[in-house]
């Protein structure tokens, strides 16, 4: 008996020790974040150097004048919005990675999977080819996102619908994703096809996904969606850890597996369509961001949510960091490298895919 | 608590082929019900149909006064515990988090100091407590089974439905299994449902059977009584022959 008992208090000590190693590592991952944003303030193509980033946040605050004029603007209308655009566009694509992953029971689907960023670059096609005189007339630099948006939505509406009249099964969704993703993939060729010498490179540069141009609004607006949904996924972290089990044994724990699974769908939706509008389609965030995730800090949606938010930020920050800083003062489209480092990650996936994580 | 169901039908799909057609029995409480029939007769859709996975196109099922029609999803779970054949263990993480899934109606967002002990107390009770920190997927097919009704029983219900649940293991686990399954019966008091296939298991632990052929309830009631050389002919097709080997109960 006493063996028993000490049995049953180790496997409870051992237990409240795993969460307390799992909060601290969220910690850790939250540390990292930090010190990447300052050392993403502190470096770029111009001059400008942490210094002037804080003094430039004073007078902001103040009303002084410590720094120059263009070092306060390239401080607080050029680097602060892209690093927290970066962080919060990284942690958007990895919630959604996440949530996406759970709700269809499988390590590999990233926030794409269903073909919202085929769908995104067709809408940003249309407006880049056929709408870049007018769009400047009539919504400034918002017709790209709008038109990304809209169609995202659209085509994740059209996936829905099509799901519903097959039954709506994970198996149908993912189905219905990869052809409507196939659909819209095609229509960007065709836009490729047709655009002029003087629009292809814009196309092609949106489709590598940059934060180059980000603003405080696009900030404001993804950073409005993302806590949104991370507050809404924290609520409903138990049901989510019951759904990756699938339909029946999650129906059978008392969840509701539909009205979840369309919440999630919703949120998932419109936290990508938000960021891939404004960013671009930036790979493999979504991807390896949640995975990184569960191998630190396993998967309890309970710690995974924040620890993925938190991933998901610090490596697209890192990452654009890196190219902005390689060929300085050029730099490269962000998804050029978050592809290079998550191509290699992926295939370690798929290779370790039969010892499931 | 008593457990009956009226005239339910069920297919998959609108157009689909009728899985069940009317079918009416009653699952006593405080027995060990054994679901018997050949493959594909729907044993296992009924068993579905009875937690809610499966939701019939006509008749009702009623635990004690209370239809199911009435029932959130959540309650159901509190009513009838759910050991499936096998788990898909999604993305499931050591056998105490998975384990603790099974508490969910009872559980907050955090996890209190009484939910990590009332595991602990389900692992040791199934003795797989030294499973506890290790990861689900990696254990094998009998530990898998005693996880699983470690699962169903954090849902404290009164019924407990297994779903083919010794179809993949060896003997010995089999027995285990089939003990563990008894053992709620005569010492918690509760009900326990069982879809199964071997007939001399059935004979051993239940006490109690629903004999169904091709959707519909060929009989019910006392296993020996109506678990008879007649009725596996005329559902399984099969001639046999029921011995008292001198054991408790008879052999088919």
């Amino acid at each position: 008996m006493s063996d028993s008992m000490s049995s049953k208090e180790e496997a409870i000590a051992k237990y409240k020790k795993l969460k307390g190693k799992r909060a601290g590592l969220i910690f850790v991952i939250a540390a990292g974040l930090a010190a990447m944003t300052i050392i993403a303030f502190a470096v770029g193509g111009s001059s400008v150097g942490l210094g002037d980033i804080f003094c430039s946040i004073g007078d902001f605050f103040t009303g002084n004048e410590t720094v120059s004029d263009t070092q306060r603007y390239i401080s607080l209308d050029i680097r602060l919005p892209r690093v927290l655009t970066c962080i919060a566009a990284g942690s958007s694509l990895a919630l959604a990675g996440l949530l996406m992953q759970g709700i269809f029971q499988n390590p590999l689907v990233s926030p794409y999977t269903l073909g919202i960023s085929s769908a995104a670059s067709f809408g940003a096609s249309l407006a880049i080819i056929f709408l870049s005189g007018v769009s400047s007339v009539v919504m400034g630099s918002y017709m790209t996102p709008l038109l990304a948006f809209g169609f995202s939505v659209l085509a994740m509406l059209l996936v829905f619908v099509v799901a519903k009249v097959g039954g709506y099964s994970t198996k149908t969704l993912v189905l219905t994703g990869v052809a409507i993703g196939y659909l819209f993939s095609s229509l960007v060729s065709l836009m490729k096809y047709v655009a002029n010498v003087d629009s292809l490179p814009d196309l092609v540069y949106w489709t590598m996904g940059s934060v180059a141009h980000t603003t405080w609004v696009q900030f404001y607006i993804i950073l409005g969606v993302l806590a949104a949904c991370i507050v809404i996924s924290m609520i409903l972290s138990w049901d989510l850890n019951i759904m990756t089990l699938g339909k029946d044994e999650a129906t059978a724990l008392g969840v509701n597996f539909k009205r979840i699974q369309t919440i999630t769908f919703i949120m998932t939706t419109i936290l990508t369509a938000v960021t891939v509008s404004f960013t671009g389609v930036i790979g493999f965030v979504g991807l390896v961001a949640p995975h990184v995730t569960r191998m630190l800090v396993g998967n309890d949606y309970r710690f995974c949510v924040p620890a993925s938010t938190l991933t998901g930020g610090l490596l697209l920050l890192a990452a654009d960091t890196i190219s902005r800083t390689v060929i300085a003062p050029s730099e490269l489209p962000v998804g050029i490298i978050t592809s290079l480092v998550g191509v290699p990650f992926y295939l370690y996936l798929v290779l370790r895919r039969n010892k499931r994580i | 608590m008593r457990l009956s169901v009226s005239d339910i039908c069920f297919s998959y799909g609108k157009k689909g082929r009728e899985i069940l057609h009317k079918v009416t029995c009653d699952f006593p409480e405080n027995k060990v019900t054994a679901i018997l029939g050949p493959n594909g007769c729907g044993k296992t859709t009924m068993a579905k149909c009875i937690n809610k996975i499966n939701i019939p196109s006509s008749g009702d099922i009623h635990f004690g006064d209370r239809s199911i029609k009435d029932l959130e999803r959540g309650e159901i779970a509190k009513i009838v515990g759910y050991v499936p054949q096998f788990s898909s263990a999604g993305m499931a993480g050591t056998v105490m988090e998975f384990v603790m899934l099974g508490r969910r109606q009872f559980l907050g967002w955090g996890i209190k100091d009484e939910d990590i002990q009332a595991v602990a107390d389900v692992l040791e009770r199934l003795n797989i407590t030294e499973l506890s920190d290790k990861n689900y997927s990696e254990l094998s097919g009998g530990q898998k089974q005693k996880v699983l009704v470690a699962r169903a029983l954090m849902q404290d219900s009164e019924i407990y439905l297994f779903d083919e649940p010794t179809s993949n293991l060896d003997i010995k686990n089999e027995l285990e299994i089939m003990k563990l399954a008894r053992g709620i019966v005569d010492e918690h008091q509760k009900s326990v449902i069982m879809v199964v296939h071997d007939l001399n298991m059935a004979l051993h632990y239940a006490d109690y059977a629903v004999i169904m052929k091709a959707g519909n309830v060929v009989e019910h009631g006392d296993i020996k009584s109506v678990l008879t050389e007649k009725t596996i002919d005329e559902v399984y097709g099969v001639k046999t022959k029921i011995e008292d080997c001198g054991f408790v109960n008879p052999f088919v």
